[in-house]
């Protein structure tokens, strides 16, 4: 029992802010997290109930901001809690092909050169991504993940200029590593 | 050309690490970690696109006004707010029907439980979906070192792969080959183990016909693959499943 019965100003206000924002955080967590709905609606009302324990507290612009600490870290110890849930056994469907290519021996597939060379070239790209310097190859792994330029600014903490100053370097670097095979989709235009 | 796919799938490749935890979240958008701490936070955060989308969108900072279709109705509070509260204790006679009907829903229970257990295990005789079998690496299987036999029945067959002394490796790279044809059959992407230490590989009976076959694990550390260990395994002819 964490939410007393009767009515007072503290419930008052909690009513208010529930009926503003519940909707809102709701759909949060369902565009930044990734969440379904009913998981966004179970996190927002985990989030309603930490709020309201501790509320008293914070006023005014504090008392958002406390309140965005609550949504964010409720919903940051579900995905990790999920992920390491998810790591602890391995188990790999050959079937998915996810996590790796079968060639059914009845069905021709490309011959022993083809794939040496293919594993050979990914090798090479390995190679040249892990050898940039970390803060070009970060970058550069977002701009690949497709998020955009300020996207990876906020998430890198760094200003816009300088994402774009790192990925032309980066690319300039992977170009002069891997010749013409270096140059990024769409570098083609 | 390298094709956009292949640059992603080499990128995720490269990402490693545990996801940041969710203080270490909170402070690193906030600027409150050192240099140093910041830059290993960045670099795990990179590994977990879903974290960086998290930090991309704005938190709500306007709520939904009175005729906003966000704005809850006091209908709908009243029944959030029923069920964020524990129910009332309640008394007497309520308790009394409470004590009967828990008691008539528990003996339905374990009668509907009894009668499950029956009927799945009743479906469940006749055919086994899959099995497990243990492999162990050539060269460690006893002094005549023959191909391990299949032995694992089912529609499928889990075939689990313990890295003996080899769990040196963050990611590994598995791959079935065909011994009489001496060619690849499948391989995974470099993937990192579970915490057991082990792979298990899940494969349809009808992938594997009769004859000899070799899991080969390939330890993948940065730039660098090595073939470390053969898991030889026989699938005796058995005529058609």
């Amino acid at each position: 029992m964490r939410i007393p019965d009767g009515a007072s100003d503290r419930n008052d206000r909690f009513k208010l802010l529930y009926q503003k924002y519940y909707w809102r955080i709701v759909r949060f967590y369902v565009r930044a997290f990734r969440f379904s709905e009913e998981d966004g609606e179970e996190l927002a009302q985990e989030a309603f109930i930490r709020f309201y324990e501790a509320m008293d507290e914070y006023r005014g612009d504090a008392e958002w901001a406390f309140f965005e600490t609550i949504a964010r870290n409720v919903a940051y110890n579900r995905i990790r809690g999920q992920k390491t849930k998810k790591r602890s056994v391995r188990t790999v469907d050959i079937d998915d092909p996810e996590v790796g290519r079968h060639e059914p021996p009845t069905l021709a597939g490309p011959d022993y050169a083809e794939r040496e060379e293919a594993a050979s070239r990914r090798k090479r790209v390995y190679d040249a991504i892990a050898e940039l310097p970390p803060g070009q190859r970060e970058c550069l792994q977002l701009w690949l993940d497709d998020f955009k330029y300020d996207e990876i600014a906020t998430a890198l903490r760094i200003s816009m200029d300088a994402v774009k100053s790192r990925l032309r370097d980066a690319k300039k670097l992977l170009r002069a590593r891997l010749g013409d095979e270096g140059t990024l989709p769409e570098d083609e235009t | 050309m390298i094709t956009k796919s292949e640059w992603q799938s080499v990128s995720h490749q490269l990402k490693a690490g545990d996801p940041p935890t969710a203080e270490e979240m909170l402070a690193y958008s906030r600027g409150e970690l050192s240099a140093e701490e910041e830059a290993r936070v960045r670099e795990r955060l990179v590994s977990h696109p879903d974290l960086v989308r998290t930090m991309t969108e704005p938190f709500p900072s306007e709520g939904a006004e009175p005729g906003d279709p966000d704005f809850m109705s006091d209908e709908e509070f009243a029944t959030h707010w029923a069920s964020l509260r524990n129910p009332i204790p309640r008394r007497g006679r309520v308790l009394h029907f409470w004590h009967y009907s828990t008691a008539i829903a528990a003996t339905l229970a374990i009668v509907l439980g009894t009668l499950l257990w029956q009927a799945n295990s009743r479906v469940a005789q006749p055919r086994v979906v899959w099995e497990q079998q243990v492999l162990f690496p050539d060269g460690r299987r006893g002094p005549q070192n023959e191909p391990a036999t299949l032995t694992a029945q089912g529609e499928s067959v889990l075939l689990v792969i313990p890295l003996i002394g080899q769990s040196h490796f963050d990611r590994y790279r598995l791959e079935i080959l065909n011994v009489a044809s001496n060619r690849s059959i499948w391989t995974s992407d470099a993937l990192r183990p579970g915490a057991d230490e082990a792979f298990a590989i899940l494969v349809p009976r009808r992938f594997l016909g009769p004859g000899t076959y070799q899991i080969v694990v390939h330890g993948v550390s940065g730039t660098r693959e090595e073939r470390l260990a053969t898991y030889s395994l026989r699938v005796p002819n058995l005529g058609v499943r």
